[in-house]
């Protein structure tokens, strides 16, 4: 079981090594840094970043956006889907709210924000738009895909109303919940990024993402995408992690 | 008495009840009795509310408390053994005399060591014991039972009957039950209800004591399908 564990690790590292190395080798043919940085040269400029207080400001205020968004997603999401799963007249009242927020560009949401909002405040709001309709999906079709049987069940036994809601609602839309949540914190980071790209805001990964392009400071705009990428995994790695420990049934 | 007056049931196309009647006493054990897809099942249901007639009425059913041994067992996944039955006996009884019953239940189907084991980690006639415990553990005033016994190992199922009986002793409540088994049904029901046709219909209504030959009955029965 352990040596399987231990294979299977480097496995995976073969196969980053393996892209790193045909990585290098395209960047070895175009040679031309401002189109395509080298391996080694954007883990260099990400090392050098590490040692800039500004690099700690900047990612501490996207993570603090996202997470505010995320929250806020995750928690009117949850209740307001409840709400809607359960009551079909709720449901006809948000339900064409939720699709005009998902056919809506992005970058529709993003400029409409920037005109309306402190830039600050832009990338909550944007990503706030974006994660909240896909946790309200998930709850409401979770609500609705409780098993009838076991409401049945409910009505022969009496149960509470209340209970009901509690104890039977509420964990069978559990599985559906995890999955919102687990898509909405990757796309959180994506529109979050792309948001401070276009806002600016005084502090943001976008922002530095933004200066890198203007300035042609390719190594950069890759470093601070392997910050995007890497801060997404560690994140989504410790939301399933804390997600498998409260469905341990 | 429970009765059912002047049925109609239709399900899409299928006339499954016509001014159908039936009556049921109260304080017994009835048995329907019949072929697959006759309405046995949706007779229960419209007893028990869970299906409402196209038409007609059913008297003896205001206020009373069900339970239900459905044909499958029908268990929140999420909650062990011991809070499934806790979950229906919440809203009625205190904590004391919650534990004081369901210990006593599984013990009588042979669970109480297995009071803590999530759903999934039974096996199918387990959790259908773990749903028979708490049908029997509910205070009701009707017991329905849908092929209760269905999938249990014979030894089992032997225990479980006279368990049942045993249980049914004491209490008396009314109970409706179906099944395919004719021998099950010898056994425990005090009458049974045979069933066929489409529209169904009540062919034949046998009445059980003690002193009846019980292999007669059998033939009879036997005889009509």
């Amino acid at each position: 079981m352990k040596d399987s564990i231990i294979q299977n690790k480097i496995k995976k590292t073969l196969v980053i090594i393996f892209w790193i190395i045909i990585w290098e080798i395209i960047a070895l043919l175009i040679n031309k840094e401002v189109f395509l940085p080298s391996p080694f040269s954007t883990l260099k400029t990400l090392y050098n970043m590490l040692f800039v207080k500004e690099f700690y400001i900047s990612v501490g205020s996207s993570l603090l956006r996202l997470l505010t968004a995320y929250f806020l997603s995750c928690f009117l999401g949850i209740a307001i889907g409840y709400v809607c799963g359960i009551s079909n007249f709720f449901y006809q009242l948000i339900n064409p709210l939720i699709i005009v927020m998902r056919a809506t560009p992005v970058i529709s949401i993003i400029i409409l924000a920037i005109i309306m909002f402190h830039s600050n405040i832009v990338p909550v709001i944007v990503s706030f738009l974006m994660c909240f309709p896909i946790m309200w999906t998930n709850v409401v079709e979770g609500i609705r895909n409780t098993d009838e049987k076991l409401l049945q069940m409910c009505k022969i036994y009496n149960i509470k109303k209340w209970r009901i809601i509690k104890s039977v609602y509420l964990y069978s839309a559990l599985p559906y919940i995890t999955s919102g949540m687990i898509s909405a914190l990757g796309i959180g980071w994506k529109v979050t990024a792309a948001a401070e790209v276009l806002s600016f805001p005084d502090y943001s990964i976008g922002t530095h993402l933004y200066d890198s392009k203007i300035y042609l400071e390719t190594k950069e705009l890759f470093a601070w995408t392997i910050v995007v990428i890497i801060l997404s995994y560690i994140s989504e790695r410790i939301l399933k992690k804390i997600l498998s420990k409260s469905q341990n049934y | 008495m429970l009765s059912l007056q002047r049925i109609d049931k239709k399900f899409d196309s299928l006339q499954l009840f016509n001014n159908f009647n039936i009556s049921f006493e109260e304080n017994k054990i009835s048995c329907i009795f019949g072929p697959s897809g006759i309405g046995k099942t949706t007779i229960v249901n419209m007893v028990s509310g869970l299906v409402q007639p196209d038409n007609g009425r059913i008297l003896g059913t205001e206020n009373a408390k069900f339970s239900y041994i459905f044909q499958e067992p029908r268990l929140l996944e999420w909650y062990s053994v011991y809070e499934n039955i806790d979950f229906v006996l919440k809203d009625i009884m205190d904590e004391l005399s919650r534990k004081n019953l369901i210990d006593k239940y599984l013990k009588i189907v042979e669970l109480a060591d297995y009071k803590d084991y999530m759903p999934k980690k039974l096996s199918g006639g387990m959790a259908q014991r773990v749903s028979i415990a708490r049908a029997f553990a509910f205070p009701s005033d009707i017991l329905i039972m849908d092929e209760p016994f269905k999938g249990l190992d014979v030894k089992l199922k032997k225990d479980l009957m006279n368990s049942f009986l045993k249980i049914w002793n004491k209490d008396k409540r009314t109970v409706l039950f179906i099944t395919h088994d004719i021998d099950e049904a010898l056994e425990l029901s005090n009458s049974i209800y045979i069933l066929n046709e489409l529209p169904a219909k009540v062919v034949k209504k046998i009445e059980i004591t003690s002193t009846d030959n019980l292999n007669n009955i059998k033939d009879e029965m036997l005889k009509l399908f």
